[in-house]
This record gives structure tokens, sequence and C-alpha cells, in this order.
């Protein structure tokens, strides 16, 4: 029997839609205990700054823009070499039941702790321990996702990827810039910019593929790209960075709801088998698909975004299952996409076959990008758009996400870094240059690290996953911990949390002994702090229930979150 | 088109235009605040070093300035560490 894709996607689509309905409002009254009358951080605190009460729709959009990256594409372009189905298994139900219940959760715990980020309330309901252990799950994760995605960028920039999407990319940071300068200084509205940035994206894909560059090689571009970094990391916001997401959020929206539109008006079959269970030279299937595909199912990154800002700006609690729940559910959207660009949009098994013939065939990071970008240019010619166009444009969307990305999370990364100088007493580390450089350090390791004179892209994948979901551990035991305190039912955020952790554990366990087998003693130091840090999350997860059952109340918790 | 059909969609289009300018500022409202509140201290500290003993070339052309900021004085002094006014002949709180 033969599956049709759009068939699964509609069933997809279903359980995203009764999911939302159902648990999610299960958990929002039940769980959560959501009040739409308490009043929000962001209305009781206001100060027009940090706190200030946000439209539902504009919180959902900023949102779903800060978690959605490069990560949902790639996690699941890579993981779809066992088959579509637990691809596709593991990105709808992992969203449903651990990432969106984690999005939320984390989102709902900071809004009752004023507005905190994840970093503080962790120290008020593990300890002080607890937050350094969450400062150094940061620090490897950030920079070994942004090694990663230097490195990808690099490639799909080099002459046998997607040259034709260097102009565009460039200029587009452009005019990125001089929209921030028009907007900041000049006072512009927002809507004729808003054109002009769209439609300059669009008449770049054309000026791309006329004037492709081909000059530097991987390192050089490397280099540039940690450069590009720096700068973004030191500049004021308003020149880069809020542009830059303004403009990548819209192209964003437009580009998913293209290939959704494209993607049923082709109608594809399966290329891809729907299970292989040992595809050539893989890992086992189970753990290692729930650390390869983080974002679009579950990521921890995605607490940080709900805990700092969003919590912070929510009108009223009746908006957090929308906005917290919800937007995740947008992410994992996009991720089904990449399961179905990788997996339907081959014309032939041949040609998928080609791509992922073995682990080692897909062991090119750059290459299963390109399947995803491959894929969603065949379901985009469907609505008639040239191939080359079609490739152009969504190559250029991919490096804009990994590229707002890596802005962003180098900003994170040093502040990051100033926090931890904060806490090791080096007043140094809090000038933003040497913080800045500190962090692009750290991504530049993972940047060029190598295993057997190639880069060791799929491995660092595999740690940044692992990294990844032990941080929404830490968030899921934290939110836990929380509930704990209400007397609220815990088991679904607890279930989730243990299942994290031995996911994590199982596959940092199975590195580990690769590693010292094989001599890679950088990436074994690197599994063997991340594997530390895993196991320390659980005796600190241990220590914090029973300290509760020994004494109930806790002190640190009384004064954060007071009854109203 | 009848004139109530229009002014709708002419509300609409303004609602949009609206939630397009949220959507570009409130992410990084917070942000650019502080950006500017920090450059606000420097000119403060511009403004009043040579009151407090620090030499600045700039203290005879900053003289007039001084009156104009004067409101937001103590906010600053606070918030750069000092409880009181630090200047003897400058009482603030």
């Amino acid at each position: 029997m033969t599956v049709s894709p759009l068939l699964a996607a509609l069933v997809c689509l279903a359980a995203y839609g009764v999911a939302y309905h159902f648990y999610a409002r299960f958990l929002a009254n039940r769980v959560f205990a959501l009040d739409p009358t308490r009043p929000t951080p962001a209305v009781r605190h206001r100060d027009d700054v940090d706190y200030v009460p946000a439209n539902r729709y504009v919180l959902f959009g900023h949102q779903y823009a800060s978690i959605t990256g490069l990560s949902p594409m790639l996690g699941p372009a890579i993981a779809v070499i066992w088959g579509w189905l637990p691809a596709m298994l593991w990105v709808v139900l992992g969203a449903i039941f651990i990432g969106a219940v984690h999005d939320f959760g984390a989102l709902v715990v900071s809004i009752r702790a004023r507005g905190m980020s994840l970093g503080k309330v962790t120290e008020n309901l593990v300890g002080r321990r607890g937050k350094t252990l969450f400062h150094l799950v940061i620090f490897f994760l950030i920079a070994l996702a942004m090694g990663v995605f230097v490195h990808v960028i690099a490639v799909l920039f080099s002459p046998d990827f997607y040259p034709e999407a260097v102009l565009p990319s460039g200029v587009l940071i452009g005019v990125a810039v001089a929209m921030g300068v028009a907007v900041h200084r000049g006072g512009w509205g927002i809507r004729g910019l808003t054109l002009v940035g769209l439609a300059a994206a669009l008449a770049l894909a054309f000026l791309g593929i006329r004037y492709p560059v081909v000059g530097p090689s991987l390192a050089q571009w490397k280099w540039l790209l940690l450069a590009y970094a720096f700068a973004a990391s030191v500049l004021p916001v308003w020149l880069l960075l809020q542009p830059r997401d303004y403009i990548n959020s819209l192209l964003l929206y437009v580009g998913v709801g293209a290939m959704f539109v494209g993607f049923a008006a082709t109608n594809p079959s399966f290329a891809a088998p729907a299970v292989d269970l040992s595809p050539a030279g893989a890992p086992p299937i189970v753990p290692f698909v729930f650390v390869v595909i983080a974002c679009g199912a579950a990521s921890g990154f995605h607490a940080l975004v709900s805990s700092g800002t969003s919590a912070k700006q929510i009108a009223t609690e009746g908006d957090a299952r929308f906005v917290g729940y919800g937007a995740m559910v947008g992410e994992s959207l996009l991720g089904l996409m990449a399961v179905l660009a990788c997996t339907a949009g081959f014309v032939s098994r041949q040609a998928w076959l080609e791509r992922y013939e073995s682990w080692q065939a897909a062991d090119g990071l750059g290459n299963n990008i390109a399947a995803f970008v491959r894929g969603t240019t065949h379901f985009l010619e469907t609505l008639g758009i040239p191939e080359a166009i079609g490739g152009t444009f969504v190559a250029v969307i991919v490096v804009s996400f990994a590229l707002t990305s890596l802005d962003s999370a180098t900003r994170l990364l040093r502040y990051n870094v100033s926090e931890m100088g904060e806490t090791l007493g080096v007043a140094a580390l809090g000038n933003r240059y040497l913080a800045s450089a500190v962090a692009i350090a750290a991504i530049w390791v993972f940047a060029f690290i190598q295993v057997d004179g190639e880069f060791a892209g799929l491995i660092l994948w595999q740690l940044f996953g692992t990294t990844n979901q032990l941080l929404a551990g830490l968030a899921l035991l934290a939110v836990t911990l929380y509930l704990l305190r209400r007397g609220k039912p815990l088991v679904y955020t607890a279930a989730p949390m243990g299942f994290m952790l031995a996911s994590t554990l199982t596959v940092m366990g199975t590195n580990l002994v690769g590693f010292w087998t094989a001599g890679q003693w950088l990436l074994l130091a690197t599994a063997a702090i991340v594997f530390t840090l895993a196991v320390w999350l659980v005796a600190e997860a241990a220590l914090a229930v029973a300290r509760f059952r020994r004494n109930p109340v806790l002190d640190g918790l009384e004064v954060v979150f007071r009854k109203e | 088109m009848d004139e109530g059909r229009g002014k709708r969609i002419g509300e609409r289009l303004a609602r949009a235009r609206t939630l397009l300018g949220e959507f570009y500022a409130a992410p990084y409202r917070g942000a650019v605040a502080r950006a500017r509140r920090d450059e606000d201290d420097l000119f403060m500290l511009f403004v009043f070093a040579e009151m407090m003993g620090v030499p600045n070339p700039a203290a005879y052309y900053t003289l007039e300035l001084q009156p104009l900021l004067l409101e937001r004085f103590h906010e600053w002094h606070t918030r750069m560490g000092l409880e009181h006014s630090p200047l003897d002949h400058f009482r603030c709180c």
C-alpha cells in the first residue's frame, strides 16, 4: 500500500488542530490553571520599555519568528534517512506532547514569576547551582549550533551548491541596515519599507542568478561569517538585528505559505521508503532520531524566547496558549514541510537514493540542506516558478534564517559570557567587545573542528541536539517543580522531561564510547562536558524534589511565587 | 461600493499598519530603550562631570544645559549607584 504525502500531511494537520483545541486547552485549564482575569506582568509592571501589553497576533508573530530558524529544516533533512514515517511521527507527536508543552509551560511559569527569564526562575526553583548549570548548557548550545550554522552557510555559498544566493544574501543585509537607519533616524513609516524590503528580496533572486559569487574558499567564508557575527553582536540592535529580523519574518511567512500551497498543488508521491531501520552506516534510530530532530519537535532553546521577551509582553493569561503552544505548532509545521520536501520532493526513488544512499553520503550537512532546497523548489515549480529562480529564492531564505540565527545567537552568547563573568568575578567580561570576542572564539572552535580531515558536521549536530534537549529537560524540570509547588498534576511535564533526559543520556553514552575508541579528543571533551551536565541535571532534579518533600514551602520560592 | 464598506476597509488597513509597526518595534523596544538610556547617562556625565570634580574640557559649553537636565538628575544619580546627590552645593534628595 502506498500512502499519499498529501493525505499524510492532512492527517498531521488534523492532529495539530485536535491537539491545540483539546490538549492545549486541557493544559491551560487543568494543569496551568490559567486565569484571564489575573493581571500579567505586562499589565502590573508596565513600564513601556520591557513590560508592555502586546497584541496577541504581534506576540505570536514574534515568538514564531524567533523560535523558527534553520534547525527545523536541517534536523528533518538528516533524519529522513530512516524513512519518512519516523521523522514525521516524531515531528508531529514530539511537538504536540513535548515541544509545545515545554514552550507553553516555560511561558506560563515566567508569566507567574513576573516575567523573569528562565535562568532566574531556575535559580529560584533549583538553587544557585541550577543557574550555573543553565549558563553552561546555554554556552555549549549556542556555540555548537552556531559552529554548525557557520559551516552550513559557508557550504551553501560554495560553487557546488548555491553561489547565486551570495549576492542576494549580502544585499539583503545592506537593505536591512538602510531600513534600520530610515526607521530609527528618519522616522520613516513601516508600510513603504515593508514593500520595498520584500520587493528587494524577490528581485535580488534574479540578480543572484545573473551574478553568482565564486571566489572565497570554504575557510574564507567561515572567517567572513565570524566577522559578521562579531559586528552584529556589538552594533546597536536597531541598525541591523531589528530590521533584519523583520524582513526575515516576512520572508518566512511568504516562503512557508508558498511551499505548502506548492506541495498541495503538486500532490507528489513519496520517493523515500516509509521506514528504513538500518541505512548504511547510520546509528540506531532510537534514540538518535530524537536528537537529530530537535527544533521542529522539541527544543530547549525556545524556553529562552518564551521566558524572556514574550512573558513580559503578554496582555492576558488567556493568550498564553495561542502564543506558547500555537507558535510551536507553527514551527513544527515547518519541520513537517522539511520532512515532506526531503521525501516527496524528489522525482524518483533513484534520485532520493543518490542523496540518502548512506549516512556518510548524507554526512555533508550541505547535502542535507540542499535536499530541502531541492524538494521545496520542486513544489514551487508547480506554481509556475522556474527551478532556477525558486531554488535561489529558497536558498536565500535558508541562508537568511541561518544568518539571523547567527547574529542574534552571537549576541545571546555574548550576554551569557558577560553573566558568567559576573558570577566568576571577572568584571572585564562585561565589556561588549571582549565578551563578543570570547563568544566568537567559542563558535570558531566548532566551525573549524575536523574529524579525519572532514568537517565534523553531523557529530556536532548530534551534540547540539543533545544539548538542546538537555536544556528542554532543564526547563521542564523548572515547570514541573512549579506545578509540584502548586499541587497540580505533574505527569504532563514530568514524563516529557524523563523522555528527554533518557534519550540525551543514551545518545551521549553511545557517542562517548565512539569518540574514545576513535581517539577524537576535542569531541570527547565536549561530549564529556555535556554528559556531565546531563547527569548533574538529573541529580538536581532529584535533590529539588527531595528538598520539597522535606519542606513543602521553600523560602526562595515564597518570595517569587507569592499567592495573588 | 457603499460608503460604510469603504470605511471598514480603511479601518482594517489602518489596523494592519498599526500591527505591522508593532511587529517591527515590539521585540526590540526594551533593547533600544536601554541603549538610549545608556547614551543619556553618558550625556549627563558630560554635563555634570565638572561639578563632581572630574575634569571635563566641554564643561564651559555644557553649563547652560544643566538647568534643562535637573529634572532627570535624581533618576540618573540613583541609577549610577549614588543614593544621594554627590554634590555638596547641589541638594537633590
